[in-house]
């Protein structure tokens, strides 16, 4: 019983951080620009390529340090892109209706698939662990893989770095005041649109960070920019929309519900994450915290 | 404000008549001169644009912007396929009703839960989320087939009281599939241009507005949605005979975004806007199926200059030459 | 007189701020009521309250003695209620004879009359008369198929006028209607609602920050501040009485 219990919450949180890492830089992008961005699977997407290319030029096994730093060149690889995606699309898309820009991004992510399916092809390919994080430790009876808890680390790690920048460090503040009033805020000199730009490079590098960061142990192939992408949509519409905290408590809520599901009902996977969505949004629209802004 | 709610009331309410039974009788000309893959490929470019007409009642008529209709198209398409397995005798007409009833439900019930939250964003998600329900219940279903689908999907006999016509011979599910989405498309334009097609406008425009016009705005959306979720289903329950195998993946929202492209390739706010861009992206598509990715890329960039530069989609270009063309013959009209 | 709209101990709290406490008031057919106030006193939530956009976290509301206070915008509509918009709400891409077609229908759904012949598209031909007659009454025919969003200011506010009355209502909520509106314009928008009043046998509820169309118009006025009604009656007695002038008349003189 204990070792169930032990089973679902595992899982769960391993589940949760994996999408966090991918919502965490999608909310921070609709928080500011108030743009869901559809491609942002998209992204995280060619950033688990990036790492896998970079990884498969490395002959024998993998190590930790290169498989970290493999991530990290597929967040800067993508970090760039963004701020290009930025420059000529997401500025564009301020003044459209909502819905439109959802469509707009949708197209970005068509772009990203595109280009996936052009130089990496369709066919599966796989990312291996690194030797360190292959193994596995079993406690009170619940299997618990190392990558797993490597992957849990890292989505809290995520959310300690930018719970404290946005709420504690100058640059978080600033961010979160230009995201609340970005009229007054050029008022008082702030440069609202080079704040803007560094929010999605940021969100981007992100993207491609947790690309790499999760790309091992699962396969590699063009639908998985929309996989993650789905995931992510659900975590911060529940959370409330624009809000770290919300998005991190919603990952970690729907992931312990997807778990259960995983576990107690297996012939319908994935079912109880879609009805944990309507059956939140049907008692709390605004999501789960209904304060406003990023923090 | 956004020329992506611009429409036109052009003299013609559409389409010259003259215009539309040349088109008619082009499609129905295919089987006389083309091979079997075209007239496979068109008798499916029917089936999209009427999925794609079904679509733009919600979208550039009413304004609602849903990510799940893919669900519905697939509900119809299942119930029809499966009536007719589990009930031989049934009648062609009778399961196909059935099939766009089935999606009408769906669409009620869809409609009821996301339409409390009718902003954009909320919305469209809700609708993804509902959507995907749908898909993983049809996915995951020994009754149908699961991931392997239904196969040998077999074209029926269509009793038409007076005579039969056995559909499976020949060409004649493809005149079918022509007759049956002229038809319902003729009704779908008849809710376009009239009154409910005003009212819904209307909504589209100033919803709050509306409402103190005695209208009650959550019924009518709701109508909207069942309207299109019936039409969606029987443009569903038409591919099941002719592609004789449905798979799950028809349920997808990747499935689902393809109205909405078509929607705003074509032009939103005309009503035959979506057919055009139908014929564009199936067109688009099968010219670049050889080469992995090249389709999406040209989508995506497509998509990208029509919601960014083009808000009118391709209609809205052709209607500008047309408006100029026709200024000298304006008279008065509504 | 009988009073048409009454409403009582009403309030209305956000979390935390009561923007509106234990409002009384009754307004009595044939009246115009204008309601004024400082900014920030509730005017704007007190008319959401009325006309059923928002409902009030206490008290009741009723109309023709009837309990109305748990009904939608559209329900009340149907009732008799009218109103228009400091911006006024009209669809801008429709022509103008459009936005009043859709007006009239709306008028005949909830008279429940169906034009013949039902299966036609296009609007019936009395429909279109009836349209026509009623922008005829407000000067609009001439640019009937001008597009609404090309209208100047005061047109667009005249259009809306003319919308609303389409539907033939008993009371009419106007949300400072002459906003924005320089000095001729506003002489212009006064006399219109008098006609209309006269003609069409309105009850009027507005709220309004010109003074000068305030006296003009007002019957009977009620001065709101910080949520509560500090004075209500004949705008003689209300204009003399002491804690109005201390509040608010004394403070804003005449509002340019």
């Amino acid at each position: 019983m204990l070792s169930d219990f032990g089973l679902v919450a595992f899982n769960g949180l391993a589940w949760a951080m994996a999408v966090f890492i991918v919502a965490a830089g999608l909310t921070l992008v609709f928080g500011i620009l108030h743009v869901l961005n559809f491609s942002h699977g998209g992204f995280l997407m060619i950033g688990a390529y990036v790492s896998h290319d970079l990884l498969s030029l490395l002959d024998g096994d993998v190590s930790t340090i290169s498989y970290i730093g493999a991530a990290l060149a597929g967040g800067v690889v993508v970090g760039v892109l963004g701020y290009f995606v930025d420059r000529l699309v997401l500025r564009r898309l301020k003044g459209v209706e909502e819905a439109y820009s959802l469509i707009a991004t949708y197209a970005l992510l068509l772009l990203c698939v595109g280009a996936v399916k052009m130089i990496w092809g369709v066919n599966f390919m796989s990312v291996p662990a690194p030797e360190a994080l292959s193994g596995a430790l079993f406690y009170q009876g619940v299997f618990m893989p190392t990558y797993s808890m490597f992957v849990i680390g890292c989505g809290v790690a995520v959310f300690l770095l930018l719970d404290i920048w946005i709420r504690r460090s100058r640059t978080g503040k600033l961010v979160q005041s230009v995201a609340a009033d970005p009229w007054m805020c050029g008022l008082l000199g702030v440069n609202a649109p080079a704040m803007y730009t560094a929010v999605v490079v940021i969100s981007f590098a992100l993207a491609g960070l947790g690309g790499g960061l999760l790309a091992a142990n699962q396969s590699l192939s063009p639908e998985l920019g929309g996989h993650y992408i789905i995931q992510a949509f659900g975590v911060i519409i529940v959370g409330g929309i624009g809000n770290i905290r919300g998005a991190f408590l919603a990952s970690v809520l729907l992931g312990l519900v997807v778990s259960f599901g995983t576990v107690y009902v297996p012939e319908y996977p994935g079912i109880f994450f879609y009805l944990a969505i309507v059956a939140i949004l049907m008692f709390r629209p605004e999501g789960l915290i209904k304060q406003k802004g990023l923090a | 404000m956004m020329e992506h709610s611009k429409r036109h009331r052009d003299k013609y309410q559409g389409l010259p008549l003259i215009l539309m039974i040349l088109v008619l009788a082009a499609i129905a000309s295919v089987p006389f001169w083309a091979g079997g893959g075209f007239i496979f490929l068109v008798g499916l470019l029917l089936i999209q644009t009427l999925f794609a007409l079904s679509y733009n009642i919600l979208f550039g008529l009413t304004g609602l912007v849903s990510f799940g209709q893919a669900a519905l198209f697939a509900t119809g398409a299942y119930a029809t396929a499966y009536l007719m397995r589990t009930v031989p005798d049934v009648p062609f007409l009778l399961a196909l009703l059935a099939g766009g009833l089935a999606g009408g439900v769906i669409a009620a019930l869809i409609s009821v839960i996301a339409l409390r939250r009718a902003s954009g964003i909320y919305f469209a998600i809700l609708t993804l989320a509902l959507g995907q329900l749908v898909y993983t219940m049809i996915g995951k279903s020994t009754a149908l087939g699961r991931e392997d689908g239904m196969t040998g999907i077999a074209r029926p006999v269509l009793n038409l009281f007076l005579f039969e016509v056995d559909l499976s011979v020949g060409d004649r599910y493809f005149f079918f599939i022509l007759a049956a989405c002229a038809f319902v498309a003729g009704l779908l334009w008849w809710v376009w241009y009239g009154r409910i097609g005003r009212v819904l406008y209307a909504i589209r425009q100033d919803p709050e507005r509306v409402n103190f016009l005695g209208v009650n705005v959550q019924r009518y959306r709701e109508i909207a949605f069942i309207i299109s979720g019936v039409t969606t289903a029987f443009a569903g329950a038409l591919l099941g005979p002719w592609q004789q195998i449905l798979t799950p993946e028809i349920a997808d929202w990747s499935y689902s975004a393809l109205p909405i492209l078509m929607c705003l390739l074509g032009g939103a706010t005309y009503y035959w806007g979506p057919a055009v861009g139908a014929v564009l992206f199936v067109g688009l598509s099968h010219a670049t199926r050889m080469m992995p990715g090249i389709s999406e890329l040209l989508i995506g960039v497509v998509l990208l200059l029509v919601v960014l530069a083009v808000p009118g989609g391709v209609a809205a270009g052709l209607a500008r030459i047309g408006k100029s063309w026709r200024r000298s013959t304006e008279e008065e009209s509504i | 007189m009988s009073k048409l709209l009454e409403v009582s101990g009403v309030a209305f709290s956000y979390p935390g701020v009561k923007v509106l406490k234990d409002i009384n008031l009754a307004v009595g057919a044939g009246e115009s009521h204008v309601i004024i106030g400082p900014n920030g006193a509730g005017k704007t939530t007190l008319f959401k309250a009325l006309s059923g956009e928002t409902k009030p976290s206490e008290g009741s509301i009723y109309y023709k003695n009837d309990d109305i206070t748990g009904l939608d915008a559209w329900q009340r509509t149907r009732l008799g209620f009218g109103r228009t918009f400091q911006v006024a709400r009209i669809f801008p891409d429709l022509t103008v004879l459009q936005n009043m077609v859709v007006a009239v229908e709306c008028r005949q759904r909830i008279a429940k009359s169906k034009p013949r012949p039902w299966w036609r598209a296009s609007p019936a031909r009395e429909t279109i008369k009836e349209a026509q007659s009623r922008l005829e009454e407000f000067r609009l025919l001439s640019k009937m198929h001008e597009e609404a969003s090309v209208l100047s200011h005061g047109d667009k506010k005249r259009l809306e006028l003319a919308v609303c009355l389409a539907l033939e209502p008993r009371l009419l909520m106007l949300d400072e209607p002459t906003a924005g509106m320089s000095p001729e314009d506003r002489i212009g928008v006064v006399k219109l609602i008098q006609e209309l009043q006269t003609q069409h046998e309105l009850t009027l509820l507005l709220t309004e920050h010109d003074m000068d169309v305030v006296f003009g118009l007002a019957t009977h006025l009620t001065v709101l501040s910080q949520g509560e009604i500090i004075a209500s009656g004949k705008p003689d007695d209300v204009r003399n009485d002491p804690l109005v002038q201390k509040v608010y008349l004394g403070q804003e003189p005449h509002y340019a």
